[in-house]
C-alpha cells in the first residue's frame, strides 16, 4: 500500500514537473555573432542586463547611456537594474550565487578578490578583447583588476577619499580651513564651542558620514602617522602602540568638538545627512568621484560656492602624505552571460562613444580610459568639485589600496573595534590590540 | 480496485502533488542541505569543502560576535515576548467591552502589525526615537528637573529597548487572537461570579485568564518564534549596533551568508538558532502542563 502510494505521488510529481518544464519558454537570448552584415553587433534580438549602484545623478546618466546604446543597436535591449550602495553588495553576491546576475555589472574593486577568495569569478575579458578595446587603458590600471591571471573587469578610473570643505562655516567663524590634524582640532574648539552632548544644532569642523568614511579616515591617519599601509600580503603592518596613539589623537578630535562623538553622529549616513545638508559641518571626507552627489544635497544644491576641495590633512605642515587610492569601480561581464560579446561591446560603448560619455557626465568620475578621458577633457564634462578633487589628489604620491582593505570580513572587524572604542567599551589600548588581532584573524582566512 | 476508485485516488494524489512537491523542494531540501552546508567551509562563490564540526566548534569557542549576538537575541526575546503578550491581552480585554466605535479602534490597533518592520516604519522610528525627537520631548514633560536626553538608538543600554517597543507596538495579530478567545468565554461564568460578589479584577484573574490559557500558549509560542526571527528592525534602524547590542542572530546569519559570503558558517549558525528556538519551545510546551487549562 505504502509503496503504491509513493509510486503514485512520484508519478504525478514527475508529470507535473514535466508539464511545468514544457510550459517554460525557450531562451530569449540568442547567441550573438561577431557582427552582422549591417555592421550590427548581432543580427538577432538580444537582451542584456546592466546593473549598477549609485545616487540619483548616476541612475539618470546610466539610463540615458543604455538608451543611447539601444538607439544605435536596434537588435539589443538593455535592461537596467540599479540602486543605492546600501545593501547592493549583498544583492550582487546573492545574484552571483544564484546565477541571476546582470550581464554587465558595475563592480567594486575588492569584490574581484573577496568574492572568489583569490579566484576570478567573472568572465575573462581577454576573451572578448575584439569587442572591448583593452589598449585604451594603461597596463597598470588593467592590472589592478586582474585576478588569477584573468581580466576580471575593466576599471572606470581611480578614486580617493578627499575633504570637501564648507568654506562658509569656516569664514563665519573667522578661521582658515585646516591644513593639519592639529589645525582641525583647533578649528573644532571654535566651531563647536556651543555644542552640547547631543544638541541638534551642533556644529563640527569635519564629519565622517558612516562607518566606511570613519574607517578610511582613521586608515589615512594611521598611514600619515606611521608611513606604513594597513596591510601587506595578509599581514597587518601596525603595532598596538602605533594604533593606540592614533586612536587617542582621533578621540582628542571628538573631545574638542572637531568631529562628532558616537552619540552625536547622525543616524542618516548618506548624502542626506542633516549635519551636511544644513551646513552644520565644516566638511565631509568622501570619494572624489561621488562629490557631485554631495554638492547636490548641500543646502539643496543652491550654495555650491560655499564648497571647496581642500588639501589632505597632514601630521605636520612639512610632511606631505601619501594617499590611498583605488579603482573607483569597474565593469565586469557575467560568466553566465549568453551574450558576452554584446556585453563587451556595451562596455566599450560606455567608454568610447562620445554621446555616451557626454551622457554619463561627471556621474562616474574621471576615467582612466584614454578615450573617455580625452573626451571628458575636450567637452569639459568633469567640472566643479569632482574635477577639483581629481586635480588635488593627483598632486599627491598615491598608494593603491590592498584589495582586502575593504573586504567585509576584514573591515567589519575594524568597524566593531572602532565602535567599541567610541562608545567606551574599549580603552585606546584595548581597542588597538583588538584592531590588530581581529583584523589579522580575518586576513588569515584568505591567506592561510 | 475498481476503475472509479482508481480515478478518485489519482485525482486525490494529483491534488496533493503540488503541495508535496513544494514541501519537498522548498522546505525539506533546504533544511537537509543547510545541515550539510553547516559541516562545510562553503564560500558563497567557491567550492565547498567538508570540515566536519569545525564551524560549530569555532562558533562556540572563538566567535565573540556570536556570543554578543546570542545574548542580544535572548534579551530581545525574553523581554519582548512577555511584553507583546501582556500588551496585546490588555488591549484585547479593553476592546472586548461594548464601547462606541470599538470596531474603529480594533482596526487602528491592528494596522501597525500590517505595516510590519518596513523601511517607512524604520524611518518613523528613527525620527521618533532620535535624541532630539518627540519621544524625549514627551518624556521631558514628566521630568520636572529638566529635559530628557536619552539616546535611544545610539546608547548601548537603550537601543534594544527601542526595538522591543517597536515590536510590541505591532501587537495587532496577537491581540485579534486574544479578542476572539475572550469572546469565546462563556458569559454564564461571569454571571455566576458576579452573583458570588467577584470584582472585575477577580473575574479576570479567576475566569478569563484560565479560560484562555490555551490561546496564551499558542500566542506565546508564536510570538517567541517570531521574536527569534527578528531581522528588519535591527537591519534598518540600528544595523546591529551599538556594540552588537542589537545584533540579532538572524542579522548575523544574513551578514555571514550574504555580506561576507560564508554559506557554511551561516548554515551552522542557522542550525544553532533552530536548536535554541526548539529547546525554548519545548520548555514552554512542557511547562504548559502546569498552567494551561483545557476545557474538555
Amino acid at each position: 500500500m505504502k509503496k503504491n502510494f509513493w509510486k503514485k505521488i512520484l508519478t504525478v510529481s514527475l508529470l507535473s514537473t514535466a508539464l511545468l518544464a514544457g510550459c517554460s519558454s525557450g531562451s530569449s537570448n540568442a547567441s550573438s555573432d561577431k557582427s552582422s552584415a549591417k555592421g550590427e553587433i548581432t543580427d538577432k534580438k538580444v537582451t542584456i542586463k546592466f546593473s549598477w549602484w549609485g545616487a540619483d545623478n548616476r541612475h539618470e546618466a546610466m539610463k540615458n547611456v543604455a538608451k543611447l546604446y539601444e538607439k544605435k543597436h536596434k537588435n539589443v535591449t538593455v535592461k537596467v537594474e540599479y540602486g543605492a550602495w546600501d545593501g547592493w553588495q549583498s544583492k550582487v553576491l546573492t545574484q552571483l550565487s544564484g546565477k541571476t546576475e546582470a550581464d554587465v555589472m558595475q563592480v567594486n574593486y575588492n569584490w574581484l578578490y573577496s568574492f572568489g577568495k583569490g579566484k576570478n569569478i567573472f568572465y575573462d575579458i581577454n576573451k572578448v578583447s575584439d569587442y572591448l578595446k583593452l589598449d585604451n587603458w594603461d597596463k597598470t590600471y588593467l592590472k589592478a583588476m586582474q585576478v588569477d591571471g584573468q581580466q576580471s573587469a575593466v576599471p572606470y578610473g581611480m578614486t580617493a577619499r578627499v575633504n570637501l570643505m564648507n568654506q562658509a562655516l569656516y569664514k563665519e567663524n573667522g578661521i582658515e580651513i585646516p591644513k593639519t590634524y592639529s589645525d582641525l582640532l583647533k578649528a573644532g574648539k571654535v566651531i563647536g564651542k556651543n555644542n552640547t552632548s547631543t544638541g541638534k544644532d551642533n556644529k563640527y569642523a569635519l564629519i565622517n558620514v558612516g562607518d566606511m568614511a570613519l574607517d578610511l579616515f582613521l586608515g589615512q591617519m594611521l598611514y600619515d602617522n606611521t608611513g606604513k599601509v594597513m596591510q601587506t600580503d595578509g599581514k597587518v603592518n601596525y603595532t598596538s602602540a602605533q594604533v593606540e596613539k592614533v586612536l587617542k589623537q582621533y578621540k582628542a578630535l571628538e573631545d574638542a568638538g572637531a568631529m562628532p562623538t558616537y552619540a552625536q553622529d547622525s543616524t542618516i549616513d548618506t548624502n542626506s545627512n542633516p549635519q551636511w545638508v544644513e551646513g552644520r559641518t565644516g566638511g565631509v571626507y568622501e570619494w572624489a568621484n561621488s562629490l557631485a552627489q554631495w554638492t547636490g544635497t548641500y543646502k539643496g544644491g543652491k550654495a555650491t560656492d560655499d564648497l571647496k576641495v581642500s588639501p589632505y590633512l597632514q601630521v605636520s605642515e612639512s610632511k606631505k602624505p601619501s594617499v590611498y587610492v583605488k579603482p573607483n569601480f569597474g565593469y565586469a561581464i557575467s560568466r553566465n552571460s549568453k551574450n558576452p560579446e554584446v556585453a563587451a561591446d556595451f562596455i566599450n560603448f560606455i567608454f568610447t562613444d562620445k554621446e555616451a560619455i557626454k551622457a554619463a557626465g561627471d556621474a562616474l568620475g574621471v576615467s582612466s580610459n584614454k578615450v573617455t578621458y580625452k573626451t571628458q577633457l575636450k567637452e569639459n564634462l568633469v567640472e566643479g568639485a569632482v574635477k577639483d578633487a581629481y586635480d588635488m589628489f593627483g598632486g599627491y604620491k598615491q598608494t593603491v589600496m590592498d584589495p582586502y582593505y575593504e573586504d567585509e570580513n576584514v573591515r567589519g572587524q575594524r568597524y566593531d573595534v572602532i565602535e567599541g572604542f567610541r562608545t567606551g567599551k574599549y580603552t585606546a589600548a584595548q581597542a588597538a590590540k583588538e584592531f590588530i588581532s581581529k583584523q589579522q584573524e580575518a586576513l588569515d582566512k584568505y591567506y592561510r | 480496485m475498481s476503475n472509479s476508485k482508481k480515478i478518485k485516488s489519482i485525482w486525490i494524489y494529483g491534488m496533493l502533488a503540488p503541495w508535496v512537491i513544494g514541501f519537498v523542494v522548498f522546505k525539506v531540501y533546504p533544511i537537509v542541505v543547510s545541515f550539510i552546508y553547516s559541516l562545510m567551509e562553503y564560500p558563497i562563490l567557491g567550492d565547498p569543502e567538508f570540515i566536519g564540526l569545525k564551524n560549530y566548534i569555532e562558533i562556540f569557542t572563538k566567535d565573540d560576535t556570536f556570543k554578543a549576538s546570542f545574548f542580544a537575541t535572548m534579551k530581545y526575546v525574553l523581554i519582548g515576548t512577555p511584553a507583546v503578550i501582556i500588551v496585546s491581552f490588555i488591549v484585547a480585554a479593553i476592546l472586548n467591552f461594548k464601547l462606541k466605535g470599538v470596531n474603529f479602534f480594533r482596526t487602528m490597533y491592528y494596522i501597525p502589525s500590517i505595516l510590519g518592520g518596513n523601511v517607512t516604519v524604520s524611518i518613523l522610528w528613527t525620527m521618533l526615537f532620535d535624541v532630539n525627537g518627540p519621544v524625549n520631548t514627551v518624556l521631558s514633560i514628566f521630568n520636572f528637573g529638566g529635559g530628557v536626553n536619552i539616546n535611544w538608538i545610539k546608547d548601548p543600554s537603550f537601543a534594544i529597548f527601542t526595538l522591543i517597543i517597536l515590536k510590541t507596538w505591532q501587537f495587532g495579530s496577537t491581540m485579534l487572537i486574544f479578542l476572539s478567545a475572550l469572546q469565546g468565554v462563556s458569559k454564564l461564568l461571569y454571571e455566576a461570579a458576579a452573583i458570588d460578589g467577584a470584582s472585575k479584577f477577580r473575574q479576570t484573574i479567576s475566569i478569563t485568564i484560565p479560560m484562555i490559557t490555551p490561546v496564551i500558549l499558542f500566542n506565546t509560542v508564536n510570538v517567541l518564534v517570531k521574536e527569534f526571527q527578528e531581522f528588519n528592525s535591527a537591519y534598518l534602524i540600528t544595523k546591529g549596533g551599538p556594540n552588537n547590542t542589537t545584533y540579532f542572530l538572524n542579522l548575523y546569519i544574513y551578514d555571514q551568508a550574504f555580506q561576507n559570503g560564508n554559506y557554511g558558517y551561516a548554515s551552522a549558525l542557522t542550525w544553532i538558532l533552530l536548536l535554541i528556538i526548539g529547546v525554548l519551545t519545548i520548555i514552554v510546551f512542557k511547562s504548559s502542563n502546569r498552567w494551561v487549562f483545557y476545557n474538555d
